[in-house]
């Protein structure tokens, strides 16, 4: 056996791309049991599958999927779907398989797929049976479409005869495809060729068994046109039956008007899974190696940000043009890097259809969900890691959220609950968002819990109580469900979010909804950012963020008994000051207004000055450092000093 | 009279192979070609009765090598002689008048029954 493991990593990447077509499919399928052309992509996926498994040796995934693609098969050729019990043995097949691909990740390959099987042969052989018992009779109890008996009658009427001709090829045939096509192209200079079963591509592609059918209209003689096929190398038999004119026939919904004369054109129609392939133009490349690929790009930044700021000072005009050079070139590898870093989010919100399908059979409700912005690119750690919180997000709005059918109409909501899950960028960063529109968090329930675990709840108001969830083993859930509910959740999820860089927020309304709000960094990212002094200090902004610099002069502020606010165009937008939030002294001189806009919230940053426009990268503070909401980061400028980058959201909602 | 048959195939063992398996069934091999080009010219000048064609070749394949005989000789008896995988080029022979072919590498048997049925 050849050592397959070089090709092991390739395989796996592969077959989990085919396993989320084939899930996707039969969710659409599921949706609508007409939809032929979804169920033809499954028959092809289950079989490359079965040739992928077979080439690396893997019996199990072998058998599983041979048998998936001949259930397949006949599901294309019409066999009924049988009320969605069929639909559930392949979404449990599909399971199976992602439960062997598990398995072999983990060099295992004795997933017991047994009882699997046996469903399966059930109804494949079911259908072999009868077919088989009418074998005899197959010549005469064939059945025509209602095309071509006309076909079929006008040519009698020019004096042609009809003859359907089962051929049979020779056991050690070969190439099957272009053994059949010798034989039609051979019986098309005698006469036509109007039908054939299977149809003219799946003849072609050699896919019939040893026997394949045609209905030929001709003046030859039945002698002559058996001594014609008979003369054909590897040809076992051929068996001719003359359809008399009066031939009366039931319409089979099976069969074809295949013409069969222009096979010129071999071209499948395209399909989904060539795009699939199109993926699989891609190399696979080392996280490592790209990590230090992005650190070293971020130095060069750094660098050339330092050299430019030597060229101005020095004034030597002769490096200025090729440093604007090495500028531009230094950027674009910049964006390049970012680009080959990031993931759309679609990577793991692409799996919750089928789980929100299953939960709400599970859970005997009816759930929608319903994803926005799942282009949405991340970088592929951040991607990755998301997985776990927002499977335990969404089971949660599955499970604790939406309520059960009666209450639901009880309330006169709508009898199927919904769960969104948003994703878009806001300046350097990911938001998502989970929400759903079922009961709200029950904020008694938490006032319950908290006092059995000696909380004191009096001076917390709602808000507060709401943060209490994230809280170690904090569930007020009375059942524990086998979804959810065992109190280990919440407090993970914060968790995971924050050592991604990123921050979780609750919002809920009883009976309205519940809302999570994830937001994550972009990238370890080299970002365009405003330099602003605050209190003698040089502060970053993220550029992304500002919609507008104002210079202001005093009275362009509004002050309120609370607040202080500037208007824009006719919206009273508040007003920060950064220096107070960050305690430091403020200098009144040559004040500028920021106008960030957060969300669809625009805010009014005060700054003492600018300084100017430049590319920074963003180092993560660590620590302690790293625990100061009021900073994403910091930097290291042209001059080599130390700046600190502000994270405008948390400075403004505090 | 033995029918006189011209081999095609660019590598020398497999015309050796299907030489005896031809002379055997009574045919008389009277040239050899090793790629198209020389396949056309052969044909050109011994006019045989039957051409066992490759289908991969150097210079010039054995598609292209089957239409330009065919339009020499609209009845010239050509097999293609094709390995598997090979279906569409092989149906593209069909198609441009290659009267039948055979899978390699070879079965005599086969080989023979298909000759038989010339």
């Amino acid at each position: 056996m050849d050592d397959n493991s070089k090709y092991k990593e390739l395989f796996f990447e592969e077959t989990e791309e085919y396993l989320q077509l084939l899930n996707d499919n039969m969710l659409r399928i599921e949706q609508n049991i007409n939809d032929i052309s979804s169920l033809e992509e499954m028959f092809r996926a289950a079989h490359t599958l079965k040739g992928m498994a077979a080439t690396m040796g893997y019996k199990s995934m072998t058998d599983l999927t041979h048998r998936m693609e001949s259930l397949l098969g006949l599901l294309k050729s019409g066999e009924s779907f049988e009320d969605n019990n069929i639909i559930n043995l392949i979404f449990r097949c599909l399971d199976k398989l992602t439960e062997i691909v598990e398995d072999l990740r983990n060099n295992k390959d004795d997933t017991y797929v047994n009882d699997l099987i046996e469903e399966l042969e059930q109804i494949i052989n079911k259908d072999k049976v009868i077919k088989n018992t009418k074998k005899e009779s197959d010549l005469t109890e064939f059945k025509l479409s209602d095309t071509d008996e006309n076909v079929i009658k006008s040519a009698y009427e020019k004096g042609y005869n009809a003859f359907v001709i089962d051929i049979t090829v020779d056991d050690g045939c070969l190439l099957k495809g272009p053994r059949a096509y010798l034989v039609i192209n051979n019986l098309e200079k005698i006469g036509d060729v109007i039908y054939t079963n299977p149809d003219a591509q799946s003849i072609e592609n050699g896919e019939y068994d040893k026997k394949f059918r045609l209905i030929l209209l001709t003046k030859e003689n039945i002698e002559d046109i058996k001594e014609k096929i008979e003369n054909i190398s590897e040809i076992e038999d051929v068996d001719i039956l003359e359809i008399q004119p009066n031939y009366t026939s039931e319409t089979n919904k099976n069969s074809e008007t295949a013409k069969t004369q222009n096979k010129k054109d071999n071209n499948k129609p395209e399909t989904k899974l060539t795009s699939n392939n199109n993926l699989n133009q891609s190399i696979r490349v080392d996280i490592q190696k790209l990590d230090s690929f992005m650190n070293l790009v971020s130095e060069l930044v750094i660098y050339r940000t330092r050299l430019e700021d030597v060229a101005k000072r020095t004034d030597i005009s002769d490096i200025d043009e090729p440093l604007s050079h090495v500028a531009r070139i230094t950027s674009e590898l910049q964006d390049l890097v970012l680009k080959i870093r990031m993931q759309p989010v679609s990577v793991v919100f692409n799996r919750f259809p089928r789980m929100v399908r299953d939960l709400s059979k599970e859970l005997n409700k009816k759930i929608n969900l319903v994803i926005e912005g799942e282009e949405t690119e991340l970088d592929r750690t951040v991607v990755s890691e998301l997985s776990e919180p927002l499977i335990h997000l969404i089971r949660n709005a599955a499970d604790h959220g939406i309520e059960p059918l009666n209450k639901r109409k009880a309330l006169n909501k709508p009898e199927e609950g919904i769960i969104k899950l948003n994703a878009y960028q806001e300046g350097n960063r990911v938001i998502i968002v989970v929400s759903d529109d079922g009961g709200g968090i029950n904020i008694e329930a938490i006032k319950e819990t908290a006092k059995n675990r000696g909380i004191n709840t009096d001076n917390l108001t709602d808000e507060d109580l709401l943060q209490l969830i994230f809280d170690q083993g904090f569930s007020t859930a009375k059942e524990i469900t086998d979804v959810s509910g065992r109190g280990v959740g919440m407090d993970v999820v914060k968790q995971k979010i924050n050592s991604l860089g990123g921050s979780i927020e609750v919002i809920s309304e009883t009976n309205k909804g519940t809302s999570f709000i994830i937001k994550l960094p972009l990238t370890l990212s080299i970002i365009q950012a405003l330099l602003v002094k605050i209190g003698g200090e040089t502060f970053a902004i993220p550029l992304g963020i500002i919609e507008k610099v104002i210079k202001i002069k005093d009275n362009d502020i509004l002050k309120s008994q609370l607040s202080e606010l500037y208007m824009y165009r006719e919206k009273a937008v508040p007003v920060v000051r950064v220096n107070e939030k960050l305690g430091l002294n403020g200098s009144k001189e040559n004040e500028h207004l920021i106008l960030t806009l957060l969300g669809d919230q625009y805010y009014g940053l005060i700054v003492d000055e600018l300084i100017g426009q430049q590319e920074i990268v963003i180092k993560k503070l660590n620590g302690i450092l790293g625990k100061m909401k009021e900073y994403l980061g910091a930097t290291i400028l042209g001059n080599g000093d130390i700046t600190l980058i502000l994270d405008v959201g948390s400075i403004c909602m505090r | 009279m033995a029918k006189r048959v011209l081999v095609v195939d660019d590598a020398i063992f497999m015309r050796m192979k299907l030489k005896d398996i031809l002379e055997k069934n009574g045919f008389e091999v009277v040239a050899e070609a090793q790629n198209g080009i020389e396949a056309i010219e052969k044909y050109k000048a011994e006019r045989p009765d039957l051409v066992t064609m490759d289908i991969t070749m150097p210079e010039m394949d054995g598609i292209t090598a089957l239409k330009e005989i065919k339009k020499i000789d609209p009845n010239a008896k050509v097999i293609m002689c094709s390995a598997m995988g090979q279906q569409s080029m092989v149906m593209e022979a069909i198609q441009s008048g290659a009267i039948d072919f055979i899978v390699k590498p070879f079965d005599v048997d086969r080989v023979s029954q298909s000759l038989s049925k010339l």
